[in-house]
């Protein structure tokens, strides 16, 4: 089922100027260059203006619950490996209200890529602060200066066991892109995090801002995330957190650490159950017929340990 | 028999004290089984390929045995994913996810972690996703006695989500009952593409039986009408109450799914119209569920034919009035007992009928619970009004004895809901 143009006819009803729409253009783009099929591709959102993003998309679309998009997306791909799965979320939806989930994929490894559109509000329910605005920050919504902290997603993320994390910016179209396709071509679980201006409540962290303050990894020669041997694992985390705590007015965006040789949770799950994920709950058989494959003499076989033979006197 | 002759042999110091008489089991074969392993062995033969799970009591033994029989190659059991995850609502919305790849999912839990849940309920409900939630019953509210057995979660089961929605709820009275009903449950929810909850319970979940063989050559696999491929695919087409359904991954079919009020493509819209029509499908697949379930697999009907008393109730109360309905007999007093095993879409009509024309003030209901809870849910179904009751709610189960002089109370007009408090 090739494509080339994977927009739908639904309108896209973000506010003019929203960073959703340089995140929609990524999105495509990384399709297109990829040519991955829709019919075997699942967008995967949770609740917020970010998460309408799978009606806009030309693939399988999942729009689930408020920070549950991931483990909708876990069900999916455990039960069809098979399929591309790429999760779409906002930072109250992945990393206030779904936080706990978003821990427990980077401890799975599964081949799941999270794109985070962080832009410090939820813009749905007008400009309440999120997990992402630091502490003591007033943006046009909020009554009082933010007396929550933020933390940081990329630290989250490795913390956590996501085995590629990067950061973009979502008017860095080209930049997004790129990131995006490694995303999905690597094996294991990955994390974007893809800062957002909001136009409409967000008067701190404007397009204005980003485009003064972020910077690009891949411009220093010398930068270089990637594992190469297992060992280099912790090395390579720990500048990848050094890099993670630099905010403020310089922001990095790139690679921060992609790391190969976790395993990821498909190969494990192939370590108990031997066919998977060739075999799995999406593709084997469960009746012939109307028949279900357990029938009265292999049932008696395989529950054999509950089946007693009785005596009479 | 070995084991009986020992035990005789044994119990020959204490002669006169204690009688073990010997067994009579008239099949070559019986199983051994509790609650949680014969709803396990039941979900193998069912075809489920994912079962997602939070660690609680009583349900958890479930998945574990499970997980012995996720994957026997040379049976073509499995590859089935028994999956533990981080909370109950990971349980339930990744058995959703699971679901709309095709996979026969379901989740276990019990009545705290049923809660987390009812978010995802009403997602597949508004989505119309197939998932079997396996509820065993414990003591609450809240943590409660969790190591204890209730009924009280029958309105939970039923009401629990926002919004109006079609789903099932089907209770079993004993482990033969249980088995059955595990396979139905999948079924239904397939067929029917709902949401089904097997509220079960502690009682059941943890008590050993010895039951017969369950008969395979009766059991069927069905799994509702599945597109294999199309030109252009409605996930929710209108054209009926049930909409063909394609798995995600199905090659040239492309679909959306949301929690929003949706098209028949899946894509969000608010017209009004619309919004009546997809409501109204929705809910008024209840209909054909109704038909669909033969009138035995909805209330269980035992003792005598004209009674003077109708004992009412669902769920692991059954043997312990079958056996006091027996006693009773032998006092001259003729009784029969209703097994409510749908509770939800009530059945309504099979209940008017199998009442007779026994009036209300001769029926009693027999529950785990302060409320005796399906008298509301069969008033609010008949208008028959059931004001006597038999109630134990310490988590202790129901004796006979506690029903004998629970009868005795009613019948003599001396009480109108006992409360039942044997057991340390």
């Amino acid at each position: 089922m090739e494509r080339r143009n994977y927009r739908t006819n639904v309108w896209v009803d973000w506010c003019p100027g929203c960073g959703n729409f340089g995140i929609l253009t990524g999105i495509y783009r990384a399709l297109e260059e990829l040519s991955l099929d829709p019919d075997r591709t699942v967008i995967v959102s949770g609740i917020g203006c970010s998460s309408k993003i799978p009606h806009f998309v030309y693939a399988n679309g999942v729009h689930t619950l408020h920070g549950r998009a991931i483990p909708f997306a876990t069900g999916i791909k455990l039960a069809n490996p098979e399929l591309t799965v790429i999760v779409h979320g906002g930072d109250g939806d992945l990393l206030g209200i779904g936080a706990g989930h978003f821990v427990a994929l980077g401890r799975r490894n599964l081949d799941i890529v999270v794109i985070l559109h962080n832009n410090g509000v939820y813009g749905l329910t007008k400009g309440q602060a999120s997990p992402t605005l630091p502490l003591g920050v007033k943006t046009k919504s909020l009554v009082e200066p933010n007396i929550q902290n933020a933390f940081n997603p990329i630290m989250l993320a490795l913390a956590a066991g996501y085995t590629f994390v990067a950061r973009s910016y979502a008017f860095d179209t080209n930049h997004l892109k790129s990131i995006i396709k490694e995303a999905v071509l690597h094996k294991g679980a990955a994390f974007i995090d893809v800062l957002q201006p909001c136009v409409t409540f967000n008067d701190v962290y404007t397009a204005d801002f980003y485009r003064k303050s972020v910077y690009k990894l891949e411009d220093d020669k010398a930068w270089d995330p990637y594992v190469r041997k297992p060992e280099e694992a912790q090395e390579k985390m720990l500048r990848a957190m050094e890099k993670a705590l630099q905010q403020g007015e310089k922001i990095p965006i790139g690679r921060f650490y992609v790391n190969p040789f976790v395993s990821t949770f498909e190969e494990r799950i192939s370590q108990r159950l031997k066919a998977y994920p060739g075999l799995n709950p999406s593709n084997s058989v469960i009746e012939v017929q109307g028949e279900p494959v357990v029938n009265q003499k292999n049932f008696e076989k395989i529950f054999r340990d509950f089946i007693i033979e009785t005596q009479t006197p | 028999m070995d084991l009986y002759r020992i035990v005789v042999r044994e119990m020959g110091g204490y002669k006169g004290a204690l009688i073990l008489a010997p067994p009579r089991i008239n099949q070559k074969k019986t199983m051994f089984v509790t609650g949680n392993d014969i709803v396990a062995i039941a979900k193998i033969v069912a075809g489920v390929r994912y079962q997602s799970y939070y660690p609680i009591t009583p349900a958890a033994d479930e998945s574990v045995l499970l997980e012995r029989y996720s994957f026997i190659e040379d049976e073509n059991i499995g590859p089935l994913l028994v999956f533990q995850t981080e909370d109950e609502i990971a349980a339930i919305t990744s058995a959703i996810g699971a679901s709309l790849t095709g996979a026969r999912s379901s989740t276990s839990t019990s009545g705290p972690g049923f809660d987390l849940m009812v978010e995802g309920l009403s997602w597949a409900g508004m989505n119309e996703a197939p998932v079997v939630i396996t509820y065993y019953q414990r003591g609450g509210p809240s943590t409660g006695q969790p190591t204890r057995g209730s009924q009280s979660d029958l309105f939970n089961a039923i009401f629990a989500g926002h919004g109006e929605f079609a789903r099932v709820v089907l209770s079993s009275g004993d482990h033969l009952e249980a088995f059955y009903d595990t396979i139905l449950a999948f079924n239904l929810a397939e067929e029917f593409q709902v949401p089904v909850i097997h509220l079960l319970d502690k009682f059941l979940a943890n008590s050993t039986a010895t039951v017969s063989l369950p008969r395979l050559d009766e059991i069927e696999i069905s799994r509702g009408e599945i597109v294999r491929e199309a030109k252009e695919y409605k996930r929710f087409s209108l054209a009926s109450l049930v909409s063909p359904r394609a798995f995600l991954g199905t090659r040239g079919v492309v679909m959306w799914y949301t929690g929003d009020e949706h098209d028949e493509y899946g894509h969000i819209v608010e017209d009004p119209e619309n919004r009546i029509a997809m409501y109204s499908k929705r809910i008024e697949k209840m209909s054909l569920i109704k038909d669909r379930v033969p009138s035995e697999q909805k209330i269980g009907i035992y003792g005598d034919r004209n009674p003077d008393y109708v004992f009412v109730g669902w769920g692991s109360v059954k043997n312990t009035v079958l056996e006091a309905i027996d006693v009773l007999r032998g006092r001259g007093i003729r009784a029969k007992y209703l097994n409510i095993k749908m509770l939800w879409p009530f059945p309504e009509r099979e209940f008017v009928e199998a009442a007779g024309n026994v009036p209300a003030d001769r029926m009693i209901v027999v529950e785990h619970s302060y409320g005796a809870n399906i008298a509301k849910l069969i008033e609010m179904n008949t208008g028959i009004s059931i004001e006597k009751s038999i109630v134990k709610f310490t988590g202790r189960p129901l004796t006979l004895k506690e029903v004998i002089e629970g009868f005795e109370l009613i019948e003599s007009g001396k009480e109108k809901k006992v409360v039942c408090r044997y057991g340390a």
